[in-house]
């Protein structure tokens, strides 16, 4: 498959001189659909903005379709489409259409295209009910979903979302899983920054597992060991591991509160 | 805080272009600067049979009708205290005062009424397209976001509930933290103040990556409504207005 992104020996040193990245070697592929997860500070976020272009690396590069994406930022902007983990600062319609027109009325399309991609936007991110209302009366799941949608109306080749199912009930959960599921079917490259493995790495071709801004594992999820996770501060996701699962029938006994 | 459509109405008054009905506004705001009372009273009737029609809630207007309320009674102050003669007040001048309550009443209903049928998004392409008229339209490499009114509009409007939402928040995160408790003091204020300014610059930035993200361009499409048959009447219902108002209808 073609080449995407690949990051060579790409380093990135907060002002304080702490690490943020240190030497990572990262090739991403067309069609791809990759989690990169870590522990809180590992450096998972970081990395997803050097790949968009929106944080400058102190060493190294980071190659877009082969050529520098700080470069080849127009191209990178109408192929590449990212989802920050706050929701409600990047809102910027007065209305749910009009924020998901904001993308495609920059591509410079003709006004009946630009309602056409709002609407088979919404459309797929269930949303088209709420067309008409502010996106600040939007419940948390819809406005991920709102966020979503002003991406996909720019219809990118890849899209990448840092924490999607952060302060996420069940059913909203269940709804981003599913256009990530669709989005896979209709070739879309995906990159999933995420520490929630258990809700994702299903419909994942590879998993990057970052610690300390280093590169610990990169590969495909079912090679990863339970002990691996547990390293790098992850909940293990497979069946019989996952930390967090309630067993069937009655609650455990209750040890009796002292007066 | 934004005036303007919060859930834009399907209304045919939706339907009209945002020019049109402003200009119908200034001319019901010129008229009811001047007319008698007799026609002041029907353009009140009209106005509030257009927002009986467009299910506008009554109680939302109960500040700005205080507020009209006090204008009235400055007015009135203004007009009737001491007239001379001795006397402390005269009753003779709070007619003229209702009066003008009344026309500050009616223009305010209007313009409710124009803000709620019309998109912010509608008046900013405007604006867009007149600056690129004016000022010759040439695209930059890297956008010049003065260069597009209609889009600093659309954003002020969004921000301004913003910065009062987060100020809400840090202020109840120091309630909770009981600093309703302490005496307030200049020194007690101060983090909470350097909280709510690093929160509003916080999320500026990110809007702006949000943008740049999105291909933020100064090019982008502008869609403003088409002038239809209907602009046309809203056009000469505006222009008889004013006409009257030439002839200083009592």
């Amino acid at each position: 498959m073609p080449e995407l992104f690949r990051a060579e020996s790409l380093s990135h040193q907060f002002r304080d001189g702490t690490d943020g990245l240190k030497n990572i070697n990262l090739r991403i592929d067309d069609h791809e659909f990759i989690v990169i997860a870590g522990r809180n500070g590992s450096g998972k976020t970081l990395l997803a903005r050097h790949l968009v272009g929106i944080s400058t690396p102190t060493a190294g590069f980071v190659f877009f379709r082969g050529i520098d994406a700080r470069g080849n930022l127009k191209e990178l902007r109408k192929s590449v489409g990212f989802v920050f983990q706050d929701t409600d600062s990047q809102i910027l319609g007065q209305t749910v259409a009009e924020d998901v027109a904001f993308g495609p009325s920059n591509l410079r399309l003709s006004p009946a295209e630009i309602r056409e991609r709002t609407r088979e936007a919404l459309i797929e991110a269930k949303l088209e009910h709420a067309s008409d209302r502010r996106p600040e009366s939007l419940s948390g799941g819809e406005k991920r979903r709102l966020s979503i949608a002003g991406v996909l109306a720019m219809r990118p080749d890849c899209i990448i979302l840092d924490e999607p199912f952060a302060n996420l009930d069940f059913e909203s959960v269940q709804d981003i899983v599913r256009i990530c599921r669709d989005l896979k079917k209709n070739g879309v490259t995906l990159i999933i920054v995420t520490h929630e493995l258990e809700k994702i790495l299903l419909l994942a071709d590879r998993l990057v597992i970052l610690d300390g801004g280093q590169l610990c594992f990169n590969g495909a999820p079912s090679s990863a060991s339970p002990d691996l996770f547990a390293l790098h501060g992850l909940a293990c996701p497979y069946e019989g591991f996952f930390p967090w699962t309630f067993p069937r029938g009655e609650l455990p006994p209750r040890e009796p509160r002292q007066p | 805080m934004n005036p303007f459509a919060f859930e834009p109405l399907d209304s045919p008054l939706a339907r009209i272009s945002a020019v049109s009905k402003g200009f119908l506004l200034i001319c019901i705001s010129t008229a009811a600067m001047s007319f008698g009372l007799l026609p002041l009273l029907a353009l009140l009737v009209a106005s509030a049979i257009i927002m009986a029609t467009l299910r506008l809630p009554f109680k939302e207007m109960g500040k700005p009708a205080i507020a009209i309320g006090y204008l009235a009674l400055f007015s009135a102050i203004a007009r009737g205290i001491f007239p001379g003669g001795g006397r402390l007040f005269d009753v003779a001048s709070l007619s003229a005062s209702a009066l003008y309550g009344l026309r500050l009443l009616i223009v305010f209903f209007f313009a409710r009424i124009y803000y709620v049928s019309t998109k912010a998004s509608e008046l900013g392409d405007y604006l867009s397209l007149a600056a690129r008229k004016v000022a010759g339209f040439k695209a930059r490499s890297s956008p010049n976001i003065l260069a597009d009114p209609g889009m600093l509009l659309s954003l002020s409007l969004l921000f301004l509930p913003r910065v009062f939402d987060n100020y809400r928040k840090v202020r109840d995160a120091a309630d909770l933290r009981a600093y309703g408790i302490r005496r307030k003091r200049m020194a007690n204020t101060l983090p909470m103040l350097q909280t709510f300014i690093f929160m509003s610059i916080k999320g500026a930035l990110v809007a702006a990556r949000a943008m740049e993200l999105r291909g933020y361009s100064e090019a982008r499409t502008l869609a403003p409504t088409r002038l239809s048959r209907m602009d046309a009447a809203v056009f000469i219902a505006g222009a008889i207005l004013l006409v009257l108002t030439g002839l200083a209808v009592k």
